[in-house]
C-alpha cells in the first residue's frame, strides 16, 4: 500500500541517490574522453591555455579551422588568465583531470615534465624537422624526451606609451645606448611633467624577466647547473635600483604597484595611459598594441655599458604546447598540436601573438601578411638577433616559485620592512630552498 | 528553557535508560538517512582518512605518495611562513569574530524593538551573510578598497588626501578582510533575534518598576539570559573563521596579499598543496588546523562554565 509515508520516503531517497551518483567529479569528463579510442581523427579533446582577448579569439579561430580538416574531433576550450592558470592546472592534476592539450610555460616545464605528466611528443611522432635551430631543444627534458613543443619565440622588451611621452614633452630615448640610470631619469622627467597619478615607469623590481636581464649583464644568469646562478651583491644592486624607482618618483608607490601587478591587461596603468614605460615579452606587444590608445613602441632593455651589443638578451620559447601523458586520446592530441605548430593555416590565424613561429616554413608564409602590431614584435626579434647572449638554462624543478619569491622580497623591501641587502639574501635563500 | 539546555537534558536522560531498548522506528529512520550517510562516508570520512595518511607522505600529485613519517610535521616547526599565517589567522579570528558578534547583537537589539518594515530590515541585514563568502563579493570588496576604489573616492570627496590602497598595503590589507567578515553579521543576528524573543517580557517590566534604566536592563537582564546564544554563536563563528579561504584568496589575488599580510592558514595550505605540489605537507597542515580548532572549541567550552547561564 502506497501510503503518504512511504511515498515521501521514495520521493526523498530517489533524488538523493541520483544526486549522489552525479556527484562524482569525473562522471561526465571521464567517459567522454575514454570513448574516443585511439584514432587521430575522432574523439574529443580539451584544450587549456592562458591568454588575453586577442589570443582567445585567435585560438578559437584556429580550433574552428582545425575542425574543417578533422570534423570528427571535438575540442572543448578552456581559456584562462595567467594568474589563476597554474593553480587551476595543479588542481586539475590532483583531480586526475589534466586537459589533453595544455599551453605550457618554461617555468613549469620541469615541474610537470619530470613528474611524468607530459607526453614525449617526439616519441609520439610529432614532426619538428622544419623548426629553426635551437627552438626545439628548449622543450626537451632528460628523462622525458620532447616534453613540450615551442609555440613561439620571444624576447624581453621595453614598451613605450607614446601618448604619455607626448603629454610630458619628453623625448623617446635611444634604446641602443641607454643605461639603467637613463631609464630612471627619463621616468622621473615624465612623472614630474604630468599630473598626479601618472608616472614614468612601472615598478619593475618584481619582474622576473628583467631581473634575468640584469643578472646576465652582470656576467651571471638566473640558474646554473640546477641551482641559483646569481649572487647576493648582484641581487642587492637590483633591489637598490628598484627602490630608486619608488623613491625618486619615477614609478608609483608600493601599494599602487601591487594593485597594478594584479590588474588585468586592459585595466593596467600602462594601457590606461597613466604610465610611460613598462616591460613585457615581445609577443605581448600584439595585445598591448591593441589596448593602448595609440599603440606602443618596442624598445630594447637598457644595458649597464650603454651599448645594445652588451644587453645579453636571449630568445625564449614564449610558451609551449604540451600533451598530457594520461590523455585518453593521445593521437588526436598530437595531431592537433601538429596542426597548431606546423600548418601554415594555423600560423596565419595564430600569427605572432604567442611569439614568432619556430617552424621556418610557417614563419615565411605569414611574415608577408602581418599587421602593424605583429610586425613590431617580429621586427624587434630580428633587430636583436645579432646582439644575443648565450641561451639560458631551463628552469629546474622547484624554480616555478621564483616569481612569487621575487615579488614577496621586492614588496617587503618597497614597503620598508626589509633592506635591499636583506631582500637579496632572502631571494637567494628561498630560491635555494625551493630548488632543493 | 534554552535549546542547548534542553539538548543537554535529553542526552543525560537517555543514558539512564536500559541499554537494549529497541526503537521500532529505527529502520525507517536509517533508510531515510542512507543517502546522507553515503555522502558522509564518501565525501567526508574517507577523504579525511586519506588526508591523514597523506600527511605522513610526500605526495606531489603527479607521482605516487612516498612514506616519510613525521617529516612534514617537523618541517612545520621551522616554517616561518606557516607561523606567520597562523598569526594572521589568529588576528582575524580574535579580532573579527567578537566584532562581528557585537555588530550582530547590537542590530538584533535594535530590531527587537519592533518597527514598521521589520521583516524588510531583517532580510536586508541578513543578505550580506548569504553573499559574503562568495567570490563576487570578494572581487567587489577588492575593487572598492583599491587605491582608486569607491571607498577612496568617497574619502577623497570628503577631503582626505594621500589615501593608501587599502588592499595593497600590508598594514591595512588584513583589516579589509576583517571588515568583510564583520559585514556578514546577518546569520548570528537572526539567532540573537530569536534568543531575544525568548526572554520573558516580565523581567523587563519588573526591572522598570524597580527603576532600572534601559542600559542597566540590557546588561543585567538581556546579556545574562542571552549567554547560551552568545556561546553558541561564538563557537560556531570561531570554527568558521578559522576556515576562511575565499575572501582571503580573492582579495589578495591568490597571493596572500602584499608581503604575506593576508596569507591565511587555509590560503597557505592551498598554495603549498596546489602551487608547490607539496600535497603531503598541505595534508599535515590540514590536520594541524583541525587540532587548533578543536583546542579553541575545547577552551570555549571550558571557559563557558564561568560566564554562560543556563536557566534550568
Amino acid at each position: 500500500m502506497i501510503d503518504r509515508r512511504s511515498a515521501l520516503a521514495l520521493g526523498l531517497a530517489v533524488p538523493g541517490l541520483a544526486g549522489l551518483a552525479a556527484c562524482g567529479p569525473n562522471a561526465s569528463g571521464g567517459t567522454g574522453g575514454g570513448g574516443g579510442g585511439g584514432s587521430a581523427d575522432s574523439g574529443s579533446l580539451r584544450l587549456a591555455w592562458w591568454g588575453n582577448p586577442t589570443r582567445n579569439e585567435n585560438t578559437e579561430n584556429a580550433v574552428a579551422a582545425y575542425k574543417e580538416s578533422a570534423p570528427d574531433v571535438t575540442i572543448s576550450l578552456e581559456p584562462g588568465e595567467w594568474s589563476g592558470y597554474w593553480d587551476k592546472l595543479a588542481t586539475q592534476t590532483a583531480g586526475g583531470d589534466f586537459p589533453d592539450v595544455v599551453q605550457m610555460d618554461e617555468k613549469y616545464l620541469a615541474e610537470y615534465g619530470e613528474r611524468g605528466a607530459l607526453l614525449d611528443l617526439a616519441g609520439a611522432g610529432l614532426d619538428t624537422s622544419e623548426f629553426v635551430e635551437g627552438s626545439v631543444e628548449v622543450g626537451e627534458l632528460a628523462d622525458v624526451g620532447l616534453a613540450a613543443i615551442n609555440a613561439g619565440l620571444n624576447a624581453f622588451a621595453f614598451a613605450i606609451n607614446p601618448v604619455v611621452f607626448e603629454q610630458a614633452g619628453v623625448e623617446i630615448p635611444d634604446d641602443t645606448t641607454w643605461t639603467w640610470d637613463d631609464v630612471i631619469d627619463t621616468a622621473v622627467a615624465i612623472s614630474e611633467a604630468t599630473p598626479d597619478g601618472t608616472w614614468g615607469m612601472t615598478q619593475m623590481g618584481s619582474v622576473q624577466g628583467l631581473f634575468q636581464v640584469w643578472v646576465r649583464q652582470a656576467g651571471q644568469d638566473q640558474y646554473k647547473d640546477g641551482a641559483a646562478g646569481f649572487d647576493a651583491p648582484t641581487a642587492t644592486a637590483w633591489f637598490e635600483w628598484a627602490k630608486r624607482i619608488q623613491d625618486s618618483g619615477a614609478g608609483p608607490d608600493a601599494s599602487t604597484s601591487v594593485e597594478d601587478a594584479a590588474a588585468s591587461m586592459d585595466q593596467s596603468l600602462f594601457n590606461t595611459g597613466r604610465i610611460g614605460m613598462t616591460v613585457l615579452w615581445s609577443n605581448q606587444v600584439v595585445a598591448h598594441d591593441a589596448l593602448a590608445e595609440k599603440g606602443i613602441l618596442v624598445l630594447r632593455p637598457p644595458s649597464v655599458a650603454g651599448s645594445a651589443a652588451e644587453a645579453q638578451l636571449w630568445y625564449k620559447a614564449s610558451m609551449y604546447w604540451a600533451v598530457s601523458a594520461k590523455s585518453a586520446n593521445p593521437e588526436a592530441a598530437v595531431a592537433f598540436v601538429d596542426f597548431l605548430v606546423n600548418s601554415p593555416e594555423a600560423g596565419k590565424v595564430l600569427s605572432v601573438e604567442r611569439g614568432v613561429p619556430g617552424n621556418l616554413a610557417v614563419r615565411e608564409s605569414i611574415v608577408g601578411d602581418l599587421d602593424e602590431s605583429s610586425k613590431k614584435a617580429v621586427d624587434f626579434l630580428n633587430a636583436i638577433e645579432s646582439e644575443l647572449g648565450a641561451p639560458p638554462e631551463i628552469t629546474p624543478q622547484g624554480g616555478g616559485e621564483f616569481e612569487a619569491i621575487l615579488t614577496r622580497a621586492c614588496d617587503d623591501m618597497l614597503f620598508g620592512t626589509i633592506t635591499a641587502e636583506e631582500a637579496a639574501q632572502r631571494l637567494l635563500d628561498e630560491l635555494s630552498a625551493a630548488l632543493s | 528553557m534554552s535549546a542547548v539546555g534542553e539538548l543537554a537534558q535529553i542526552v543525560s536522560r537517555r543514558d539512564k535508560r536500559g541499554p537494549r531498548e529497541k526503537h521500532p522506528d529505527n529502520k525507517v529512520g536509517l533508510a531515510f538517512m542512507t543517502p546522507w550517510l553515503l555522502g558522509l562516508l564518501g565525501i567526508t570520512i574517507l577523504p579525511m582518512i586519506a588526508s591523514l595518511v597523506l600527511s605522513f607522505t610526500d605526495y606531489s600529485m603527479l607521482a605516487a605518495p612516498e612514506w616519510v613519517g613525521l617529516e612534514n610535521f617537523q618541517r612545520m616547526l621551522g616554517d616561518t611562513r606557516l607561523h606567520n599565517s597562523l598569526i594572521v589567522t589568529f588576528v582575524y579570528v580574535i579580532v573579527g569574530v567578537p566584532l562581528q558578534l557585537a555588530a550582530a547583537l547590537l542590530l538584533a537589539v535594535v530590531l527587537n524593538h519592533g518597527m514598521r518594515g521589520l521583516s524588510f530590515y531583517r532580510s536586508v541585514f541578513y543578505l550580506p551573510s548569504l553573499l559574503g563568502g562568495s567570490v563576487a563579493i570578494s572581487i567587489l570588496w577588492r575593487q572598492m578598497f583599491g587605491a582608486s576604489g569607491l571607498v577612496n573616492q568617497l574619502l577623497g570627496a570628503l577631503g582626505f588626501e594621500n589615501l593608501p590602497g587599502w588592499v595593497s598595503t600590508p598594514d591595512t590589507a588584513l583589516w579589509t578582510i576583517i571588515l568583510l567578515h564583520v559585514w556578514t553579521f546577518g546569520s548570528p543576528m537572526i539567532i540573537f533575534l530569536a534568543g531575544l524573543r525568548q526572554i520573558p517580557q516580565m523581567y523587563y517590566e519588573a526591572a522598570s518598576v524597580d527603576g532600572a534604566s534601559k542600559v542597566a536592563q540590557f546588561f543585567r537582564i538581556t546579556i545574562p539570559l542571552l549567554t547560551p546564544i552568545i556561546f553558541f554563536n561564538l563557537v560556531l563563528q570561531v570554527i568558521n573563521a578559522f576556515q576562511t579561504f575565499t575572501q582571503a584568496f580573492v582579495v589578495s589575488g591568490g597571493t596572500g596579499g602584499p608581503s604575506d599580510s593576508t596569507m591565511f592558514y587555509t590560503l597557505y595550505l592551498y598554495l603549498k598543496g596546489f602551487g608547490q605540489f607539496d600535497m603531503g605537507y598541505a595534508s599535515a597542515m590540514a590536520w594541524l588546523l583541525l587540532v587548533i580548532v578543536a583546542i579553541f572549541t575545547a577552551i570555549n567550552f571550558f571557559v563557558s562554565k564561568f560566564w554562560v547561564h543556563y536557566d534550568d
